[in-house]
């Protein structure tokens, strides 16, 4: 995928942006605070219908913008085929907008153009909670699987009513037993995604790391309760998931929230047969998270049979020369267009027709 | 600021679900112009709904005689109960014809989240009316939704102990539609519901 054009008005400190990216390598670069992220932000709500920096819309809205209303536009080339799409954010919601047509509802809105997103703390992702790394399974599937969307909230709302069941201290059990059975139903379609998604990284994992340590053996593993574990299709995890439901159920009264399903599951990252979080020195965890986003990516440019639109906010000054290296040998293997922010532009290779941009107080130029 | 009769219409055309302040200006200011018979009829028929139309004290249906017209209509199989989350449901199903069953209107499906359980829906008069021995089968009509699905698991295991049978609307493709335009997720769930041939 390409974009053609990222057009942005009313979006956070930036003046209307007409932003005409090169086909592989654009270099945004300026001090700190001047809007060079906005600009990635903006490709990147475009993607996914999120911010990765906020969950309230009006922080996304220009302050003192008279209409109050933000609206981004990507022009986007997907193999062979040119689409326009369109996103206004106001005080009355989101309106998207595909080729001029309306598209109503999150997941169809999903996909129209397709990014992998890397920011500096994803580098720090194996020392996160483990709810930074179901948050980064999830989003990946979206990126390869629109209905995950759906799926994923139906097991959100489900599991959020059988937590309020149980602060309401109901005590009628078929109300608790049909949660439960729910709970599972939805969770089973979840852990099969998130299992199947880690089964196709965990190659491309291991080879991106040798890239940069050698033969040392890494390792991703999905890790839900061990019963859960040992279910082998969707029928399967729904019935384990409702035993361990049902036994945990008294556990789960008294403390009055759900403590078990894939809402409590994590991504182990193996290394040298332990955790790498606690057996792998810095330097090395850096490579492994690297190893890790690089997977992603080739991940979703085999899914979709082109590659996706890489986003780096800040992350080559993350990393040093060698690791940085692999990063762009990577990238112009894949033959990836990727938009980068930076401070010192110096830091990013002369790739073949680099354009680069200079970003100051909100605007931006092409910078010969 | 308008005359307060105008005023006080306004503010209670805007409590009704869909309406805004401005719309609710609108209906009043074409309120005015009618004739005050239209007014009049318009008024009688307001406070007349709401005295007339009760609850039909079998399928909890609105009605305006009790026990209302389809449960009192002996050509129907009284073994077969459709339970539907609205009355609008009844209506929608009856307009398609075909079915020539009972039904029970539970008004809302469960919602914890929102406060609402088994005791603010009319499932205690649905179990009263399947323990006496005459429904055979309880056809779970809400919809595919997180809420209605839950709905339904939770009947079927309220009804099953009373040796009532409990089915579930298929959900799938609609009629007349193309297979390219359906949603992933309702053309996943007609692949798993699909039927022999």
């Amino acid at each position: 995928m390409r974009i053609r054009g990222l057009w942005a008005e009313g979006w956070r400190n930036l003046e209307p942006l007409a932003l005409v990216p090169g086909a592989h390598l654009s270099v945004l670069f300026g001090d700190n605070g001047q809007g060079k992220t906005n600009v990635l932000e903006a490709a990147y709500y475009l993607a996914a219908l999120r911010s990765f920096r906020t969950t309230h819309a009006e922080d996304l809205i220009r302050r003192g913008e008279p209409a109050g209303r933000a609206r981004l536009r990507a022009e986007v080339e997907h193999r062979g085929l040119e689409r326009r799409f369109e996103i206004e954010l106001g005080p009355t919601g989101r309106q998207a907008r595909l080729d001029g047509k309306s598209v109503r509802g999150t997941a169809a809105a999903l996909g129209a153009v397709s990014v992998v997103l890397f920011v500096p703390e994803d580098l720090l992702l194996s020392r996160a909670a483990p709810a930074a790394r179901r948050r980064f399974l999830d989003l990946a599937i979206f990126n390869v699987e629109r209905s995950y969307y759906d799926e994923a909230s139906a097991f959100q709302k489900v599991l959020r009513n059988r937590n309020a069941l149980l602060r309401q201290g109901s005590s009628d059990p078929a109300l608790l037993d049909t949660y439960d059975e729910e709970l599972a139903r939805t969770g089973a379609r979840v852990v099969m995604r998130r299992r199947a998604l880690v089964t196709a990284l965990e190659p491309r994992f291991a080879d991106h790391f040798r890239a940069l340590h050698g033969d040392l053996p890494v390792s991703l593993v999905y890790r839900s309760d061990p019963d859960v574990e040992a279910a082998a299709d969707e029928a399967e995890l729904e019935l384990a998931l409702v035993r361990g439901l049902s036994s945990r159920r008294a556990i789960d009264v008294r403390r009055r929230f759900t403590g078990f399903g894939p809402q409590v599951d994590d991504l182990e990252i193996g290394f040298s047969g332990a955790l790498a979080r606690s057996h792998a020195s810095q330097g090395q965890l850096r490579s492994l998270m690297l190893a890790l986003k690089l997977a992603e990516l080739t991940h979703v440019e085999a899914r979709l049979g082109d590659p996706p639109v890489l986003l780096l906010d800040d992350v080559p000054s993350e990393l040093d020369p060698v690791r940085r290296g692999l990063l762009f040998e990577v990238i112009s293997k894949l033959d990836c267009q990727t938009l980068i922010s930076v401070t010192e532009r110096e830091i990013v290779p002369a790739l073949s027709d680099r354009c680069d941009f200079f970003v100051r107080a909100g605007k931006v130029v092409a910078h010969p | 600021m308008y005359a307060s009769p105008i005023a006080r219409l306004v503010q209670q055309l805007a409590k009704l679900p869909g309406i805004g302040e401005k719309t609710a200006a609108r209906l009043a200011f074409h309120i005015l112009r009618a004739s005050a018979e239209d007014a009049a009829v318009l008024a009688a028929a307001i406070v007349e709904v709401r005295q007339k139309i009760r609850f039909c004290s079998i399928c909890c249906d609105l009605t305006e005689a009790d026990p209302c017209a389809i449960c009192r209509d002996q050509r129907r199989d009284g073994s077969l109960c459709c339970v539907v989350a609205q009355p609008q449901d009844v209506v929608a199903i009856e307009r398609a014809g075909g079915y020539r069953g009972r039904y029970h209107v539970l008004h809302g499906v469960l919602s914890p989240l929102d406060g609402v359980g088994p005791d603010d829906l009319r499932v205690p008069e649905l179990l009263r009316r399947c323990g006496d021995g005459t429904v055979a089968e309880a056809i779970l009509a809400t919809s595919p939704s997180v809420e209605g699905e839950a709905t339904a698991v939770y009947l079927a295991k309220l009804l099953r102990p009373l040796g009532v049978r409990a089915s579930r609307i298929a959900t799938g493709v609609p009629m007349g539609g193309e297979l390219e335009y359906a949603d992933q997720v309702t053309l996943a769930r007609a692949i798993d519901g699909r039927r022999e041939m």
